[in-house]
């Protein structure tokens, strides 16, 4: 392993859950070897990463509505609700926390998401790798007291598209 | 260097950055931060390359040719990272070049431009798209492809 700890500036241990999607199984081929990838990835980055797999909507709901109070960022695979997970979307929108959406393959960020207009961020293509990528972005971030840090009071500290309303 | 890191290859990633890039200090802070010029950029990600164990090489420049005249003259490197600023509508000749070489390359846009409802020509031929994360999408790019390579993961498209 590189040594990714030493790409942050800051050291707050953020908490960052990762949702994967219906029809994201495959890809993971074994879901809990693929959170033990996350957690060493966690610790390599000290941050604290959370994985649920859900291939149902409604489950990925109510693990938003339950987690968002004590979570920093999101990173959503949406799978095979990309196109049509309004629900979802929304509830990431409510959430009012930083979201990345992630997708394996580049085939996948075609003109048919729906999350893309919402989202803070898109990391995309790379494989597994892409969760990486995003959790190294996404820590970079919310360390910078200009960008997504939660106390951040610049007047920058908003991205692009992302709706003023975030955290308040 | 460490002896853990013997093993891992030391890639070479060539940094683009293109149009309208080297104005970057005095674009607009709500979309591209506080980061204070192109150079502090490029010695950013250079330096995250050091701790990726990676040799970074930064090119820029306002002009297309010298992007596609770059690529072409120069077979070392084992992927790229490109923000091509203002070609992400229409470098056709510069995603062009990219495909030709034949190797990897991941694109990093500052803003989430699918946010504004455009389309970047560049995805369609690139191993890996990142958007909205300003300058911090840099060095998450370049982890995720050191890791990638690292893997014998990082393909290029056709």
């Amino acid at each position: 392993m590189r040594n990714l700890g030493q790409l942050r500036r800051g050291d707050t241990r953020w908490k960052i859950a990762v949702l994967s999607g219906p029809n994201t199984a495959p890809l993971l081929r074994s879901v809990p070897d693929f959170s033990d990838q996350l957690e060493s990835w966690g610790q390599a980055l000290k941050v604290q990463v959370q994985h649920t797999h859900s291939n149902h909507e409604g489950q990925l709901l109510e693990f938003i509505h339950s987690s968002c109070a004590d979570t920093h960022g999101y990173l959503v695979n949406p799978g095979g609700l990309t196109a049509v997970g309004e629900s979802l979307r929304h509830c990431l929108k409510d959430a009012k926390r930083p979201c990345v959406e992630v997708h394996w393959d580049n085939a996948e960020l075609g003109d048919q998401s729906i999350f893309a207009p919402s989202v803070t961020t898109i990391f995309s293509g790379l494989g597994h790798f892409s969760v990486l990528g995003a959790l190294t972005s996404l820590a970079l971030a919310l360390d910078d007291a200009d960008f997504l840090h939660p106390q951040g009071t610049s007047e920058f500290n908003r991205a692009h598209g992302t709706p003023r309303s975030l955290y308040q | 260097m460490p002896a853990a890191h013997l093993d891992t290859p030391a890639w070479r990633v060539a940094l683009l950055n293109g149009l309208n890039m080297t104005n970057l200090g005095r674009r607009d802070k709500n979309v591209y931060g506080t980061i204070g010029s192109l150079q502090e950029l490029e010695s950013l990600v250079t330096e995250a390359g050091r701790h990726l164990d990676t040799h970074v090489l930064a090119y820029h420049s306002n002009h297309e040719g010298d992007l596609v005249d770059f690529i072409e003259s120069d077979d070392s490197f084992d992927a790229y990272l490109i923000n091509p600023g203002g070609l992400w509508a229409f470098g056709e000749p510069t995603r062009l070049a990219l495909r030709q070489s034949g190797k990897p390359f991941v694109e990093v846009h500052f803003a989430n431009i699918f946010a504004t409802g455009h389309r970047s020509t560049f995805t369609q031929s690139a191993a890996g798209t990142v958007m909205g994360f300003r300058h911090h999408g840099y060095l998450g790019a370049l982890t995720a492809l050191v890791a990638a390579l690292d893997a014998g993961a990082a393909q290029a498209r056709s």
